[in-house]
């Protein structure tokens, strides 16, 4: 039975090429429909007379729909295989059961995620393609196809047009004398552009590291213009926020003593292994109690520095944990 | 300090954090990535940013911790922790902050000895800050140019060469503490490094004149001056 | 003897003979020299890198300068305070504007309205437009 199950796992291995690296794809899901659709389409029209460019881009397109159905068909078979050899349903056995199952049959110790076996639909694991970018007499539909990188090259385009636009605002309101909004400034601050990746796969084309660094450019450019804010909507598409915004609501509130007096007290203080909660009052003495001690609980000038020179009255402190110093931290 | 700390939590980067394995090489041993700041832990510093409205670029970046020794305390100053730093030996820091402790209290004394000893029109000349005179010391040590060899035709000159400011500190800080360290067995350390900072203060002591013999070096090599960096 | 001197008659006779023939075989040149096309007669599409290649010696009159100040005064540093000044500002310019330039051609980007093209700039530019 032990071999059996082993020998089917092998099979599976050569069948379905678990042992991919690198999945990548320039475009985004659905362009694929899209490339049928524009398949059938043309098919219409095929009584007409048809370039040779569209000719050899329908052969491919033949091909690669032959070609991925034969792939969707030996992956549902595998994961029917699967199901069985792991003993469930194959009709309710989901992509995540089969992820479950390959990392019990094929334990990896690899640290790259990527880098470990997995069994994916193939719409995931081959490079999805552009459909067609030109009729059917071979005429390109993009006037900027002969660029090679259309997309980028329009978005360049794009760019220009946005900043030529805002330097006439601009023109226009100075005539009126008219100033910018100081409040609606766009902020740099807090954004980042898109990543290099992130905007292949918008664009669904390849852009070389000059072609991206002139594209940051032109965005700064654009962002840096003093009307910049009314082409807002345009520039946050290519942006994306920086990172979350400090969670203000976990700051615990002011309390009060019975004499007036306002603390605070923050629990699960933690630095390195060191743990401990600190409460502090004000308006106070500088009355500093460490486990029950004051400040000599600290030997060294150093550590009794870091706790005073934050202070603005009592602290109160329990601390556990290994090193002085980490315990400082709190 | 503990919401400090919590704040600090919440700072990492949500999306686009790069796989981890593009990182870890690239900054030696620390544990922070390259693109992590250093921080600004001095009041006034932050009190500037404030005031020219740069606190704003810096909201959304990424922030190492303070290192232990950095605090806001008005005592701090990142010159004397840098020479404290340079006394250490074997990472005993707290004996080296004392040592350096005990010879600016030795500074001090002396300071005000001679203070109190001068006379009433003069007093105002003396200075008693010994956080002044070692800055003053620092400054006084400092040398403008150094030597590098220089091969030229099988032969090695020594040329002089401009210095940057960062090397310039560094080799006062270490000239001092070599001048403070050559000393008889019975004295302390303390003690001659406080006297060399008297000294230096006032132009004075070994590792002033060690920077004098190392311009007078230049001048004699000055002719090899357009050697530089063949 | 009759028989050496015969032998060296006929030599000398010989040669000149030789000479004689190879000055009437070789055709005197013709005006206008034909012109041969040894290497294509056009620019490369690229420069070397060579002559961007700045020397490093810098302030050497402000140094100079200083020296003699220096001297002057047995190398008391608060004596010559304007021409240590002079010297160190003339040093932090030159290594700021060395900065500037070396990022400036690691970027290798082109600048409007810019004069001075460093050899990574001007060899992008020339690939653009090659010579044919």
């Amino acid at each position: 039975m032990m071999t059996k199950k082993s020998w089917n796992v092998i099979e599976l291995l050569s069948k379905y090429k678990f042992w991919r690296n690198s999945v990548c794809t320039f475009s985004s899901s659905g362009e694929d429909s899209n490339i049928t659709k524009q398949a059938v389409n043309v098919a219409q029209l095929e009584t007409k007379e048809v370039g040779k460019a569209m000719k050899a881009y329908l052969e491919r397109a033949r091909e690669h729909d032959e070609f991925m159905k034969q792939q969707n068909y030996e992956f549902q078979v595998g994961k029917r295989h699967l199901a069985n050899m792991m003993g469930e349903d194959p009709e309710t056995f989901t992509q995540q059961d089969i992820d479950n199952a390959i990392e019990y049959l094929f334990p990896s110790g690899l640290y790259e995620k990527k880098a470990r076996p997995h069994m994916r639909p193939p719409e995931e694991v081959f490079p999805q393609r552009k459909a067609a970018e030109f009729d059917e007499t071979g005429r390109p539909h993009h006037f900027l196809f002969y660029t090679g990188n259309p997309n980028f090259y329009k978005l360049l385009y794009d760019i220009v047009e946005q900043i030529n636009h805002l330097n006439k605002y601009e023109d226009s309101m100075l005539r009126k004398s008219n100033k910018p909004d100081p409040n609606l400034a766009l902020h740099a601050t807090g954004f980042q552009w898109l990543d290099q990746h992130t905007l292949e796969k918008k664009l669904v084309e390849e852009i070389s590291e000059k072609n991206y660094n002139s594209f940051i450019n032109a965005m700064e450019r654009l962002q840096s213009l003093p009307y910049s804010y009314k082409a807002k909507e345009f520039i946050s598409a290519y942006q994306k926020p920086l990172m979350s915004r400090t969670d203000l609501s976990d700051i615990p509130k002011l309390q009060y003593d019975k004499e007036g007096r306002a603390f605070i007290t923050v629990y699960e203080c933690r630095r390195k292994d060191a743990k401990g909660y600190v409460t502090i009052k004000s308006p106070g003495k500088g009355k500093v109690t460490i486990n029950n001690n004051d400040i000599r609980y600290f030997h060294d000038v150093q550590s009794r520095e870091q706790v005073v020179a934050y202070l603005d009255g009592d602290l109160n402190v329990f601390a556990t944990g290994a090193g002085r110093a980490r315990r400082v931290g709190h | 300090m503990a919401l400090r700390s919590l704040i600090f939590n919440q700072q990492i980067l949500n999306n686009s954090v790069p796989i981890l394995s593009q990182f870890l090489q690239q900054n030696g041993m620390s544990q922070f990535p390259s693109y992590y700041i250093k921080p600004i832990y001095q009041k006034e510093a932050q009190y500037d940013l404030i005031k020219n409205n740069e606190a704003q670029n810096y909201a959304h970046l990424p922030v190492r911790p303070a290192l232990v020794d950095q605090t806001c305390s008005l005592s701090h100053d990142p010159k004397i922790s840098l020479f404290i730093n340079y006394v250490m030996r074997g990472g005993n820091k707290a004996l080296a902050r004392l040592l350096v402790e005990k010879a600016f209290e030795t500074v001090k004394r002396k300071q005000l000895e001679k203070y109190h000893k001068a006379k009433e029109e003069d007093k105002h000349k003396i200075d008693i800050d010994p956080k002044e005179i070692f800055h003053k010391a620092i400054g006084n040590v400092r040398p403008i140019l150094q030597l590098t060899p220089i091969k030229r035709g099988g032969v090695r000159y020594q040329v002089p060469v401009p210095i940057t400011e960062k090397r310039a500190q560094y080799l006062s800080m270490r000239w001092i503490i070599d001048a403070a360290k050559e000393k008889e067995r019975t004295l302390h350390f303390p003690e001659t490094l406080a006297n060399e900072l008297v000294a230096a203060a006032s132009n004075g002591g070994k590792a002033v004149k060690k920077k004098q013999d190392l311009h007078r070096q230049c001048e004699a090599n000055r002719a090899y001056a357009h050697y530089r960096w063949s | 003897m009759p028989i050496d001197g015969c032998i060296e008659k006929l030599l000398r006779k010989n040669i000149i003979m030789k000479i004689l023939a190879a000055l009437l075989s070789r055709k005197m040149p013709t005006e206008p020299v034909p012109f041969q096309e040894i290497l294509p007669l056009r620019l490369k599409s690229r420069v070397s890198g060579k002559g961007d290649n700045q020397s490093d010696v810098c302030c050497i009159y402000e140094m100079s300068v200083m020296f003699a100040c220096l001297k002057e005064h047995e190398f008391n540093q608060s004596l010559c305070g304007k021409e240590i000044e002079k010297f160190q500002k003339c040093y932090l310019e030159y290594s700021t504007k060395r900065r500037t330039r070396k990022e400036k051609e690691a970027k290798g980007s082109i600048i409007m309205g810019e004069r001075d093209f460093s050899h990574k700039q001007l060899n992008r530019m020339l690939k653009n437009f090659p010579q044919k």
